[in-house]
């Protein structure tokens, strides 16, 4: 059935004996002349003269088009995951074909170089300009520095950890000044979050939404 | 002339008798084209929602999906270590602890040692050991489901650290249902586990149906990275012995539902439909090609 379209018409029709509205469908075949619509949409439709047995309607115009939204996004998300599996696939044989990972025998090797005082060979001082290019490290390179490629990552996680720490105890003190302060806090209700009255606000709503506020603007001191 | 007129006339004459006139009236003859032109229009119809564009496998998706197939394969790669331990950190545990062992046991005599084969071979020994030890190979199959959960996560979630939104719960329950349905292939009696298959096609189906309610354009990238369609999702669907039949998931094309007299003779009757068509389909095609 070419230009034709299903268009199912709802209607609520008060039922008198059981006293509530029952809803009713009905199907109808509907000319589609552009052909522009899709499973989905809500149209609004107009009779014309008969087209076909069954057909005497046509689409007038499309008031939501939800369905051709739905077929868009379908036709986007099939070119965009293909292209982002193109290049996942690509990222992980990449990975496949990595090297071995050779820290434990740079540093062995940075070891002996810094114990060894008196004769160097050109090798060696070839070989630890290669380390020291791989790594990174601009400037001198002492014993220390191996220090800083072996640190474990756990030294970094203590330091996030302290500093959400921090953040959060801090949170603790400016929530309980913002809402023992009204004025302040009623400003920032108003502006941050355009509420009309935010002195009729329950007491729990009012929290949650400053302490949304300063997790926001950890820059802010109340 | 005059004989033939004859044999005719008898002919006809016995033709008429005691039987109903024959079908060549007008009506009749367009009769017998719609006729056939309906049953062309049918077994096409059919066709077209039998093939594999339309009809999507509601539990695994479609085959040799990238996204399922790289996950599966991140699993059983040669190098990779289990819980989330990467290679660098072995080493920079092994330097650690030998560079300090040595400081402290050895503080001059470091030099002699440090060139000596036998200590390099074994750290050497003591790196591959722990390497070994770590090996997702080596760990249980959990820890390998861990592995495949948290890859997945990680390519699906809107924010770093986001465990709950729609996508990833589906993306999860996506590799544990790939994971439980491989299992089940193999031992086709384990019913718990077939139930709770079962169980987690339908909620994913319903966690997706609400994702399309709530983020279309998501739901569209979700539903095409797992391999899914519209279709698999929105409609109803149980995962029972007729979808095992239909979609020969033990893969020995075994019956496991016995149809009626009725049902049987029907589906013959379509298939001898089909072939019909089918055939001339094919005389209609060459002959437009000739």
């Amino acid at each position: 059935m070419m230009k034709t379209v299903k268009v199912r018409v709802e209607s609520k029709v008060f039922n008198n004996k059981i006293n509530k509205y029952l809803f009713y469908r009905k199907d109808y075949l509907v000319h589609d002349e552009g052909e522009v619509s899709r499973e989905g949409d809500l149209v609004r439709i107009e009779a014309t003269r008969p087209l076909s047995k069954r057909k005497f309607f046509s689409i007038a115009e499309i008031l939501r088009n939800k369905g051709q939204q739905f077929a868009a996004f379908e036709r986007e998300a099939k070119v965009q995951v293909a292209n982002e599996e193109n290049v996942k696939t690509e990222a992980f044989l990449q990975k496949r074909n990595q090297s071995d990972s050779t820290l434990l025998k740079d540093v062995l090797f940075l070891q002996k170089y810094f114990a060894n005082n008196k004769d160097k060979t050109k090798e060696d001082e070839q070989t630890f300009l290669q380390i020291k290019e791989k790594y990174g490290i601009s400037g001198d390179m002492t014993q220390d520095s191996i220090k800083t490629l072996l640190q474990l990552d756990i030294a970094g996680l203590q330091n996030k950890l302290d500093s959400t720490r921090e953040v959060l105890g801090n949170l603790k003190q400016q929530l309980d000044n913002l809402m023992n302060d009204d004025i302040k806090a009623n400003d920032i209700l108003s502006k941050n979050f355009s509420i009309e009255n935010p002195s009729e606000l329950k007491k729990n709503i009012k929290k949650n939404l400053l302490r949304k506020y300063i997790l926001k603007n950890p820059e802010l001191v109340f | 002339m005059l004989s033939r007129s004859i044999i005719n006339n008898a002919t006809l004459q016995t033709r008429l008798f005691g039987t109903t006139s024959i079908c060549q009236g007008i009506k009749a003859v367009k009769f017998l084209k719609a006729q056939k032109r309906k049953q062309l229009n049918q077994a096409k119809q059919l066709t077209l929602h039998n093939s594999l564009a339309t009809v999507v496998d509601p539990v695994l998706g479609h085959e040799d999906n990238p996204f399922i197939a790289r996950i599966m394969a991140e699993i059983k790669e040669p190098n990779v270590l289990a819980n989330n331990f990467a290679k660098e950190e072995v080493d920079k545990f092994l330097g650690l602890v030998v560079s300090t062992g040595l400081k402290d046991q050895l503080g001059d005599q470091m030099n002699t040692v440090l060139d000596n084969n036998d200590f390099n071979t074994q750290i050497a020994n003591r790196r591959d050991s722990i390497l070994r030890i770590l090996n997702i190979k080596n760990n249980s199959d959990k820890d390998a489901m861990k592995l495949a959960i948290r890859l997945a996560r990680e390519e699906f979630q809107r924010f770093p650290g986001d465990t709950g939104s729609s996508e990833v719960q589906a993306a999860c329950m996506t590799v544990r249902i790939h994971k439980l349905a491989k299992h089940i292939k193999e031992h086709k009696k384990d019913y718990s586990n077939t139930r709770i298959l079962r169980m987690l096609v339908q909620q994913r189906q319903s966690i997706l149906r609400y994702l399309k309610k709530d983020n279309p354009e998501r739901y569209y990238w979700t539903i095409e990275k797992l391999g899914l369609n519209d279709s698999a999702v929105v409609h109803e669907f149980n995962m029972d012995k007729r979808y095992m039949q239909d979609f020969n998931f033990f893969g020995d094309n075994r019956i496991l539902i016995k149809e009626s007299k009725k049902v049987a003779e029907q589906k013959r009757k379509e298939s001898r439909k089909q072939k019909k068509a089918n055939k001339v389909n094919h005389q209609q095609q060459e002959a437009a090609q000739q």
